[in-house]
């Protein structure tokens, strides 16, 4: 998996308990623009459009384990698979990692993005994974 | 019978129950609760994966197990970077227990190898692999 980036704001909705990480329903939401490490909830995001195999919001991304081993956490979460299907979905480059249950649509916290590095589109039939490391987990803390 | 299927199933539910909770606002007390019953059903998912793993020779604690994706289940503790890795669950407690480990790349396997290798006290062994690590 290419290297997450953490939004700003994580920091701080960490220590303020917006986030509960094991239990919080986490989505991957795709988008084709660049985001800014100081975006804070889903409605700063341009998501990409419905259709094809991409439903609005994105997909859930599951939590494997969310636990600590002498002072080190890990969250880790299962691999999330995008399926372009009826037509090719629309393109993308970033992943962002939102958290569905600490707010509504529009003012749902962000926590982390992933950058690509050039759009990607898939064709009809085509999947693309987004491939969460498992041995260091998508957050780890000490 | 306990199952993969029927303890995936129970996270599932419990998680969707949390959310649900913390939709319609409940008292947080309630919602925590059903966070670490929630919490309670991941570790038993993942002890039912783990099954039979040995501890960790690095850390010296037991692995987790996790279903990566399908057809991919991962064994492996939290606080060492040793990894195996099978098409299913067993599988890959098998590979754990033979010491056959899983790394994504050259680097990572170097990287593991010297804490074997610290571990052994093999300080000029050591040496050469961080040579080879500086030449990848």
């Amino acid at each position: 998996m290419a290297t997450p980036t953490k939004f700003f704001c994580f920091v701080e909705d960490e220590a303020e308990k917006v986030h509960n990480l094991a239990s919080d329903t986490l989505y991957w939401m795709l988008t084709n623009s660049a985001p800014s490490q100081s975006n804070t909830i889903d409605g700063n995001i341009t998501e990409i459009s419905a259709g094809n195999g991409y439903t609005a919001g994105g997909t859930q991304a599951s939590q494997s384990s969310s636990a600590q081993s002498s002072g080190t956490y890990k969250l880790v979460i299962g691999d999330v698979t995008f399926t372009a299907s009826g037509g090719a979905m629309a393109a993308f480059r970033y992943a962002v990692l939102v958290n569905r249950t600490a707010g509504s649509a529009g003012n749902r916290p962000l926590i982390m993005y992933v950058d690509y590095g050039s759009s990607i589109t898939l064709n009809n039939g085509e999947a693309f994974t987004i491939d969460a490391d498992a041995t260091n987990g998508i957050i780890q803390k000490s | 019978m306990i199952s993969e299927r029927i303890l995936t199933e129970k996270v599932a539910a419990l998680q969707q129950e949390y959310h649900q909770a913390r939709e319609a606002k409940k008292p947080s007390e309630e919602c925590e609760k059903i966070s670490l019953q929630h919490k309670a059903a991941m570790k038993e998912l993942s002890d039912f994966l783990s099954k039979g793993a040995g501890p960790c020779p690095l850390c010296g604690d037991l692995p987790l197990g996790m279903k990566v994706r399908s057809g991919v289940y991962e064994i492996g503790p939290i606080a060492s970077p040793l990894r195996s890795r099978g098409e299913y669950a067993e599988q890959a407690v098998e590979n754990w227990n033979k010491g056959i480990y899983f790394y994504k790349d050259k680097r990572e396997e170097l990287t593991t190898e010297i804490l074997f290798l610290e571990q052994d006290g093999k300080t000029d062994e050591i040496a050469a692999i961080k040579k080879q690590l500086q030449e990848l």
